[in-house]
């Protein structure tokens, strides 16, 4: 009967006694997995928020003196990865239909006189179309073939179910009647992009069927400059424009930057703090919630798990006793109680790991809903549709791999080990300062 | 020679109240005799044989093995190799079978490493003293009181030890199986050139002994 022998009949011949530690520990170890994975998903969305959306801010001249070169000196301000303005055209692809896929409601058709034309799309000419927070941040819009707008590449790039209704691929042409003047105008199709989410239109849409102008897979992007130049608008937008920031932290540091680059005239929101206080405002209220849930599970459980382990321990001593008569070493002593529990934990760490596994996927998904529901609450009520939205801002986009982590599983084990070695100051202390003699006469 | 020269000890209670249980006492024991130590309860009997197998220590006096002093050997040496217990509530591991809580002797004393050989070795100790195939592998919880003391007496022997110092062994026994741990300690000690030493106020257990000291409460 070696050590390992001895802590495996320890803990398998005494199977009531097993049991009820193993399912003490099981939920416990349940309620940290579910605290810590929460606690992770806020974390992650909260850093989404600070790293993208959040780092922006929004330049205003009603002087209208943002030159070429003022926006060449703003983009070498240090942290600062782009400029972008953008223009939105309403546009008619010729011989071509726009796509009418949705979810939700029915649009309806004689809701209100709508002036919108149903087979219209949105032209969206933009300096940057890669920094756009569909393609940055959201994640639910990737360009899956082809290359960004450009002024080099003169090209669109044309939503993939609206390239396949209309048996597009890259280098064909597409002609565009702009509703505002008449005129039309063709482009190359230099990329593709996928939208994943759904476009679903709510009870409040006015817009009948016009609403799927607004539909993402009817949206194309053009690059600014260029359009400015084939549609005839101003090439540079004096009146303003958005600053992307590498991340959160340099906003002050850029905002101080075009301060003295701009003048006091200009005005400067910080759009960061703002969303912040909203959206995100939602993700990190989570987020304390969850590290509050997290630690009263941590704190409680582990008392309990100390005072179990302990109460165990204490059992332990007149084993010791026999031990010590048989002239066994200290350390073994201690290290056999040791193994012992170590086994318990591990069974029931690995018990709720399984549990916890099959479970998570049903918990993250109702804690996205209703983080989304927060978020979405005021475009669900008053807006004609919502997801992708062009002023949405925000997704909550869960990876249950990345939650249900080794990470998360590590923290827990370590938490659990760190208790363990706690509770075995009764059976150290024991042995160090009684006597065997004592000790074998413990109940 | 396992030898108590002018031991000493007493004991504070919860009162802080000192009581002497010993006062210079001298005994000595020798390989191939049989002892008892006899007196009623709270003589000092168990005392004794805590202090000579080292699971407690004296304040005056000197505890020696073939004259040395066993704090020089090391208490814990002193337990794995030369002496070893049998109680009178056994201390027997209740979620271990009897061989295994023999096997776990013969591995805490290191003497064998090959995990077959010592099995080997507790079964032939077990079935030397009376245990059956089945009764050997039972959990120790499910043998009689007679069986139990039989296994803690086998695991006695697991370690080769020459001194046995045995605490009321038969206390929780019946006439009959009192009689077979007497008959199997003389057996020790004729046959296996043991010293035991037994804690009792056993009369019978006094009359069958080599040697007995009694001490008085």
């Amino acid at each position: 009967m070696n050590i390992f022998q001895c802590a495996r009949a320890y803990v398998l011949r005494k199977p009531m006694k097993s049991i009820v530690l193993c399912i003490i520990f099981i939920i416990i170890f349940l309620g940290e997995l579910v605290g810590i994975s929460v606690y992770s998903i806020a974390e992650k969305g909260e850093k989404d928020a600070f790293l993208y959306q959040g780092a922006a801010l929004s330049i205003e001249s009603e002087d209208g003196d943002l030159t070429a070169e003022m926006y060449e000196k703003i983009t070498s301000i240090e942290h600062v990865i782009g400029v972008n303005n953008w223009r939105e055209n309403l546009v008619v692809p010729v011989g071509m239909n726009n796509v009418k896929q949705h979810t939700g409601v029915e649009p309806g058709a004689d809701t209100e006189d709508v002036t919108w034309n149903t087979n219209s799309v949105v032209l969206l000419s933009m300096m940057n179309t890669e920094l756009y927070p569909w393609f940055r941040y959201e994640k639910s819009v990737s360009l899956i073939n082809g290359t960004y707008p450009s002024y080099e590449n003169q090209g669109i790039i044309i939503e993939n179910k609206f390239a396949e209704q209309n048996n597009l691929s890259l280098g064909d042409d597409v002609t565009f009647a702009i509703e505002e003047s008449g005129n039309e105008h063709t482009y190359k199709v230099c990329g593709i992009f996928q939208v994943d989410s759904e476009f679903e239109i709510t009870e409040h849409n006015n817009l009948g069927e016009g609403v799927y102008i607004y539909s993402p897979y009817n949206v194309v992007f053009l690059d600014y400059e260029y359009a400015a130049e084939t549609m005839g608008f101003e090439s540079c937008l004096p009146y303003g424009c958005t600053v992307f920031v590498d991340k959160f932290e340099s906003i002050d540091q850029v905002g101080s930057e075009l301060r003295e680059l701009l003048g006091k005239d200009v005005d400067i929101y910080n759009t960061a703090s703002d969303y912040l206080s909203n959206e995100a405002g939602v993700v990190v209220l989570m987020k304390n919630y969850s590290l509050l849930i997290f630690g009263y599970v941590s704190v409680i459980g582990g008392i309990v798990m100390l005072l179990i382990l302990t109460f165990y321990a204490a059992q332990y001593r007149s084993e010791v006793g026999i031990f010590l008569a048989l002239g066994c070493k200290k350390g073994r002593i201690v290290l056999q109680y040791g193994i012992s529990m170590l086994l318990i934990i591990a069974l029931a760490f690995f018990i709720s790991g399984i549990v916890y596994h099959f479970t998570a996927s049903t918990i993250v998904r109702s804690l996205n809903d209703i983080a989304k529901n927060v978020i979405n609450y005021e475009d669900r009520s008053y807006g004609p549709y919502i997801t992708p939205d062009l002023g949405q801002e925000f997704s909550l986009n869960l990876d249950i791999k990345e939650i249900v982590s080794v990470s998360n599983y590590s923290k827990i084990f370590f938490f659990s080990l760190g208790f363990l070695l706690l509770s075995m100051t009764i059976p150290l202390y024991s042995i160090i300062t009684t006597k065997p003699k004592f000790l074998l006469n413990k109940k | 020679m396992l030898s108590m020269i002018n031991v000493s000890y007493s004991y504070k209670t919860k009162s802080k109240v000192d009581v002497e249980v010993l006062n210079k006492k001298s005994m000595e024991f020798e390989q191939g005799k049989f002892y008892t130590i006899y007196g009623a309860s709270g003589c000092g009997k168990t005392t004794c044989l805590s202090l000579l197998g080292g699971l407690d220590s004296p304040r005056d006096g000197v505890i020696s093995l073939d004259g040395v002093d066993i704090k020089e050997i090391g208490y814990n040496n002193l337990r794995k190799n030369h002496v070893s217990y049998v109680f009178q509530d056994f201390h027997l591991f209740s979620y271990m079978t009897a061989v295994e809580n023999v096997m776990l002797a013969i591995n805490i004393s290191g003497k064998i490493k090959n995990k077959k050989d010592a099995k080997k070795k507790a079964v032939a100790l077990l079935e030397s003293l009376g245990l059956v195939d089945a009764e050997m592998n039972r959990v120790i919880t499910k043998l009689s009181g007679g069986q139990q003391q039989r296994v803690a007496i086998a695991r006695a022997l697991a370690t080769d030890a020459n001194y046995i110092l045995a605490d009321e062994p038969t206390g929780n026994l019946d006439k009959e199986n009192t009689q077979n741990i007497i008959d199997i300690f003389k057996q020790l000690v004729l046959e296996q050139n043991k010293c035991v030493i037994a804690a009792t106020h056993s009369e019978s257990l006094k009359k069958q002994c080599d040697v007995c000291f009694s001490l008085e409460a």
